[in-house]
């Protein structure tokens, strides 16, 4: 995968439209480059977790827009030019990595549905949402359309005290036990792991670019401010 | 004995894990209808046990677990269905292939219309509004700009984003750009040849 | 017109455009086809291949597909049909032959831009001038090219034309002098009528078109062992069956071994450290020239393999018995002859080739032992280029009624895939099985003498229901069983008999493609040691002179597909044809 995305971004600058820059939440100047590298980063975090991560939306359409502009300013060069062939290439493929993104955080929504929602009405105003807008969207759609759907068919026709399902039973929750591998990127606090046994607790220690095999539970935080990545 | 035809509901769809079995309407039926009787029975039985008979407390007891394995059954069948039918629409796009869409019943080609209806809602807000990303395409990453494909059956003539046409023989060779190849592979019309 | 720099004026133009491609059924074609894949492929030059089987099958399929692009491109196909003619196109079409069928239709070769041809002009090939064909001083109006496929004037045209023109030109001439063009106009129309006729009466093929691919391949920097290999396959099928003489093969032969010792070179020389040996080695050395001993028994390839089978004449008890007089004087046990190659002792394998030259000589079979071309991928067995050729055969005639014909052209492309050595041994099976069903036939038809001299030719009719007529129903697999019975039975001739030499062999064999029809095959006398055939234009004739239709017009204008019940009147009327 690195030298997949060095040869990627490589070519975003050889383009005209390298210089074009995006703004994340904190208003940082990201070039194209970096921005394509930061996508592959979450992509490759939302594919291995087990659990849905906080969505990279501005991410996502700015690179949205990068490929847009580079289809046009594709137009103008001849078909049979190689650099033709080699932008293609490269817009095909960041647009192969923003749906592969999209559809993996598609999937994890469809699976666990109910939990999501609960999340969804539990959290407090000033809390980040993990879905966006149009996800939640999606998410309460499906939701309704399930409900509907099964209340037609069969509860309708039940006997009248069975006519509720208590969707809490049914939900799927997200495994946050399971095994993943880390990568370190900036030295960070160590974390206590259980060793096995019921009491004991080993601590380890998060060096940098060190690589560890670790449950997620333990890695959760520090995946969301960025510390370690998955691998 | 009871939920018999529940279970053998839910073996149906476990046996045939491929494909969608078409809906089988008497099974379900037949599974709400012995929910009724079992119903009625406890019902009667319930207002002699509350008059004072206690000997029919166990018999409405038994009578409710197998409403509510019943219940189960039939909330899994359908639900499995539908799993499946969302499914499909990932795989062969918004409009369903007629031996498929023989075996679904109303509601749940219903359902396939709303699902699909708010998943092209999700792929138009993407982006912005600025295109639409259809996340059913590019399901494995891309290696080559062009491909060669086979036509396997008599198509006709396929335009394509440039606005080249090309004839669809069965069995001539192709080379044409991935993109627009990938929604006719999925449909079986053309087959990638290395 | 002729396109010598295929680079500059081909290639270049098809770039950045989509093109469409027909493909004949036949063995040349496909390996063509496969190195201009490979490099349509590496230049994104986006394209519709459809395979043709004969000219009916072009034009339907031209009609179907026509809309898709504007340059054409025929391989092996169309070279002697007059394109223009034949499919009507619309102005923009641009066509590009690469055909090894000759002679070339003259409008073809005249045509100004719209049908080009890809290659040299041969001047062996005698092409008639254009003022022969077309040009005349005085005809200014009629022949100046307006039209070329209307060259062939037609005599009530030119009257009519002689007459307007000269009532145009009555002030100017005097009445003696306009007797003298008419005379002038009518000795060159018959000139031409002359030329044309000598022109296209033999019909043969000249170099091979995937030697042709390779070649621009080659100027493209694009050749690899891989292409090699290919052409090396079209040009080992035109010699195996016969289909040039020997002065061509032996310089396409040439050609060959030199770009393969440059491409050696190269990778051994080159940076890339490519100690990879799973790539594809091509060697040239003497090997022997049994068909597909290696995937054989050697008892069984000495059987089926023509020469051999003539010159001992295995169809007798005594030629068997000499067989195996050669294989005991040769030092080869027979229990070892009759196993499978691979299962052969080493030694004895090994040393294969050095046992049969030391006796060649004694028994008169000096092109058993020849330089061939051999292919390795990597430690895979070694294959010649010939158990190619025939495995490609067998695939492309392996159509029957159940089986698409295209379908088998699939089959036969995907042997050339790199290391998909599962299609050619499947392919090499089949084509066992055809050797074997033809030697059988051979045998049959000598034995019940079915060969019979009919005056200017020898004729042998195969009937409709032989056991595995399937096996040969095809052009190619025709043309092999022809060659074979004809070496054979010459082989048989004594005496009188010798004068069978200088005859032409005409066969038939029910077709498998289409039942109640059947396939005619014609094949030029065996003293003439050329193949050159003019058998095609007497069908033609007598095609005309019975009012049969022929129902499949293929490419190679000696074969024929007709209904088996015209068969009798139609050869009744070759026959006094030739005489």
């Amino acid at each position: 995968m690195a030298s997949y995305s060095g040869n990627l971004t490589q070519l975003s600058d050889l383009f005209g439209t390298a210089d074009t820059i995006s703004e994340t939440e904190d208003a940082e100047f990201l070039s194209a480059s970096e921005a394509v590298k930061k996508l592959e980063e979450s992509w490759l975090n939302e594919m291995l977790a087990p659990e849905l991560l906080s969505p990279q939306t501005e991410l996502v359409d700015c690179l949205l827009e990068q490929t847009k502009n580079m289809e046009e300013n594709l137009m103008a060069i001849s078909k049979s030019d190689f650099r033709f062939a080699l932008h293609r290439m490269e817009v095909e493929r960041i647009r192969y990595v923003v749906t592969s993104y999209l559809r993996i955080r598609l999937e994890k929504i469809e699976k666990f549905l109910g939990y999501l929602l609960n999340n969804e009405n539990k959290r407090q105003r000033n809390e980040p949402s993990l879905l966006t807008e149009d996800e939640l969207k999606f998410a309460q759609e499906l939701n309704s359309n399930t409900e509907t759907h099964l209340k037609t068919l069969g509860l309708r026709h039940m006997p009248t005290n069975m006519r509720e399902i208590n969707t809490q039973k049914f939900i799927t929750t997200p495994n946050r036990d399971s095994y993943v591998f880390v990568c370190v990127k900036d030295d960070a606090p160590s974390v206590l792991v259980s060793d096995g046994t019921s009491e004991g607790e080993i601590e380890v220690e998060l060096l940098k670019n060190s690589q560890h095999l670790l449950p997620y539970r333990s890695i959760s935080s520090l995946l969301q401010n960025n510390t370690v990545n998955l691998l | 004995m009871f939920a018999q035809k529940g279970v053998e509901l839910v073996q149906e769809l476990e046996r045939a894990r491929d494909f969608l079995p078409p809906f089988n309407e008497d099974g379900v039926r037949q599974v709400l209808e012995e929910m009724r009787a079992l119903f009625e029975e406890n019902q009667r039985d319930a207002s002699s046990a509350v008059a004072g008979e206690s000997e029919y407390i166990t018999s409405v007891h038994i009578r409710h677990c197998a409403l509510e394995r019943n219940k189960r059954c039939l909330m899994a069948y359908l639900y499995n269905r539908l799993e499946r039918i969302k499914e499909h629409r990932w795989h062969f796009g918004s409009v369903l292939p007629s031996d498929i869409k023989a075996n679904i019943c109303e509601p749940e080609a219903q359902f396939f219309i709303k699902y699909s209806k708010s998943l092209a809602a999700y792929m138009k807000s993407i982006g912005e509004g600025s295109y639409s990303l259809d996340l059913t395409q590019n399901l494995k990453p891309p290696k080559n700009l062009y491909i060669q494909v086979k036509c396997t059956t008599e198509f006709g003539e396929f335009e394509t984003e440039d606005g080249d046409i090309v004839v669809l023989k069965k069995n001539s060779l192709h080379l044409l750009p991935r993109v627009q190849c990938e929604l006719l592979i999925a449909q079986g019309i053309l087959e990638h040849v290395s | 017109m002729f396109l010598s720099d295929l680079k500059r004026e081909f290639y270049d133009v098809i770039l950045g455009k989509r093109v469409l491609i027909f493909v004949n059924f036949d063995v040349d074609a496909i390996a063509s086809c496969r190195i201009l894949q490979y490099l349509l492929l590496c230049d994104s030059i986006s394209y519709s291949i459809v395979p043709v089987q004969s000219q009916n099958d072009l034009i339907s399929a031209y009609k179907e597909s026509c809309e898709q692009s504007n340059h054409i491109i025929l391989i092996n196909c169309g070279g002697t049909l007059d394109i223009v003619e034949t499919l009507e196109p619309s102005e923009e079409k641009i066509f590009y032959i690469a055909d090894s069928h000759r002679p070339y239709d003259v409008c073809n070769i005249y045509n100004d831009g719209q049908v080009c041809i890809l290659g040299k002009v041969n001047e062996k090939e005698d092409i008639p001038t254009y003022e022969d064909i077309f040009g005349n001083d005085d005809d200014d109006d009629e022949d100046e090219g307006s039209n070329p496929s209307d060259g062939e004037a037609n005599g009530d045209d030119d009257d009519e034309e002689e007459v307007r023109e000269s009532k145009s030109k009555r002030q100017k001439l005097d009445p003696a002098e306009m007797v003298m063009r008419r005379r002038e106009k009518r000795l060159w129309h018959e000139k031409r009528k002359e030329i044309l006729f000598n022109y296209m009466q033999f019909s043969f093929y000249s170099s091979s078109t995937a030697l042709l691919m390779f070649e621009l391949a080659w100027k493209l920097s694009r050749d690899s062992n891989d292409l090699l290999w290919w052409a090396i396959i079209g040009v080992n099928e035109q010699q195996l069956l016969g289909k040039v003489e020997s002065k061509t093969s032996v310089l396409d032969n040439g050609k060959l071994q030199s770009h393969m010792i440059r491409l050696a070179h190269l990778s051994q020389h080159g940076g890339e450290s490519t100690g990879t040996k799973d790539a594809l080695y091509i060697t040239h050395e003497k090997d022997l020239n049994l068909s597909m001993y290696r995937h054989w028994s050697l008892l069984e390839s000495l059987k089926y393999s023509p020469q051999t089978a003539s010159h001992f004449q295995l169809w007798t008890l005594k030629g068997e018995k000499k067989l195996n007089e050669f294989l005991a004087e040769l030092g080869l046990p027979l229990s070892q002859c009759r196993q499978k190659f691979n299962s052969m002792d080493i030694e004895l394998r090994n040393d294969l080739r050095a046992i049969f030259q030391k006796k060649v000589e004694k028994y008169d079979l000096e092109d058993l032992v020849e330089y061939s071309f051999n292919s390795q991928y990597g430690f895979r067995p070694k294959n010649s280029a010939s158990d190619y050729v025939y495995a490609l055969i067998a695939l492309l005639d392996s159509a029957e009624k159940d089986k698409d014909p295209a379908d088998a052209f699939h089959d036969a492309l995907e042997c050339l895939s790199n290391s998909k050595m599962d299609a050619v041994y499947k392919g090499i099976e089949l084509a066992k099985l055809q050797q074997m069903a033809i030697g059988k036939e051979v045998h049959t038809c000598l034995d019940m003498g079915h060969v019979i001299s009919a005056g200017p030719c020898l004729y042998a009719v195969i009937q409709d229901g032989t056991p595995d007529a399937k096996y040969y129903g095809y052009p190619h697999s025709l043309l092999m069983l022809g060659q074979f019975l004809l070496k054979a039975h010459i082989s048989r001739a004594r005496g009188r008999g010798l004068r069978a030499r200088e005859l032409p062999l005409i066969i038939s064999a029910p077709s498998a493609s289409r039942p109640s029809h059947c396939l005619l095959l014609g094949l030029p006398p065996l003293s003439l040691d050329s193949p050159k055939n003019l058998i095609g234009k007497a069908f033609e004739q007598a095609a005309e002179n019975t009012q049969t239709e022929i129902t499949s017009v293929f490419f190679d204008s000696s074969v024929i597909e007709i209904n088996s019940e015209c068969r009798t009147n139609f050869l009744d009327s070759l026959f006094s044809l030739l005489e």
